[in-house]
């Protein structure tokens, strides 16, 4: 993940971007062994209260992504094409839909 | 056990117990029996493929107090909704109505993201929450619109605001529990345009890392 492509700075040593994204991961997938391991490496790298931040985050978007696929919503087409840059730069665009 | 912030502890708790009163069109017990649904979908092992509804393959009781479409819905919604198109939606809205479809959404939202949490944070899993005996409150936003951003209505005027943000406006109470749950969870709605928010823990590019990942992992296009 290139966040400097957001303009809103470093997200971080490279050990809690991945222990994050470990978290995040796990926490989607039903493997309580890796769910186990992940939030163990995120305490260790950066502390208990972080990991119960990124647990919170990561069931915040367990809530609006349910949100916004169960609405069918959808994003007004200036802010889609304002949003071109961060779409490719995450690579979002190569990903396929489910649908 | 880890130590939970006392505002996410307590709008947690909040929304849980919500879940076993009375809402706008599903009485208490059907909540909490919709729940159970949303739970087994969201955990199952063996989960059914989007397209095979729940009722149809013995996973929803006979004597149940909700209606099988009501099961079928939320089971799609907590297991597979990165699947969720307009003619299935159609369909949920044929057998129950746009606005008590609204409320399922509100309810598998509310009752994964606690679930959800609890797991990653290494917590263990609530009970379902008491049920609160009554009928359902019928309250529903003064003025209903249809919107351009979001298939369902949404209290007016509509599109005034995101989709995300307007899409259980409909539903005052459910609007309610969902963003008083995201403030705690991510952010406060005030600070959103603050790209340097923290509060102390992640910074607010850890904190959209996470967000990005799980949504992509959800393959949630919006």
């Amino acid at each position: 993940m290139d966040f400097a492509a957001l303009g809103v700075g470093d997200a971080g040593d490279d050990d809690l971007e991945q222990a994050l994204v470990g978290l995040a991961s796990a926490a989607v997938e039903r493997d309580d062994a890796r769910l186990t391991q992940a939030r163990e490496r995120l305490v260790a790298v950066a502390g208990e209260a972080v990991m119960v931040d990124a647990a919170a985050v990561a069931a915040n978007f367990e809530m609006m992504t349910r949100l916004a696929d169960g609405t069918g919503a959808r994003m007004w087409e200036s802010r889609v094409e304002a949003n071109v840059s961060i779409i490719e730069a995450l690579h979002l665009d190569t990903l396929t839909s489910k649908r | 056990m880890p130590t939970v912030r006392a505002d996410l502890a307590e709008v947690h708790q909040r929304a849980w117990a919500e879940l076993g009163r009375p809402g706008p069109f599903w009485a208490g017990a059907q909540r909490t029996e919709l729940m159970a649904t949303a739970l087994d979908a969201w955990a199952a092992s063996d989960p059914l493929a989007p397209w095979v509804a729940p009722s149809k393959a013995g996973r929803v009781p006979p004597d149940a107090l909700a209606p099988a479409a009501a099961h079928d819905a939320v089971y799609r919604i907590a297991r597979h909704a990165g699947t969720v198109t307009r003619s299935w939606y159609d369909e949920m809205v044929a057998a129950l109505g746009e606005l008590p479809y609204v409320e399922l959404v509100a309810l598998t939202c509310t009752t994964v993201a606690i679930a959800s949490f609890r797991r990653t944070a290494g917590l263990p899993a609530l009970a379902l929450p008491d049920v609160v005996a009554g009928p359902p409150t019928g309250v529903v936003a003064p003025d209903l619109a249809s919107a351009q951003l979001n298939w369902v209505p949404v209290a007016a005027p509509a599109d005034a605001n995101a989709s995300v943000v307007q899409a259980f406006t409909a539903l005052p109470t459910e609007n309610a529990r969902t963003w008083a749950m995201a403030d705690a969870q991510y952010m406060p709605e005030d600070e959103m345009i603050d790209p340097r928010w923290t509060r102390g823990t992640l910074t607010r590019p850890q904190i959209e890392l996470v967000a990005m990942r799980v949504s992509q992992l959800r393959q949630c296009f919006f």
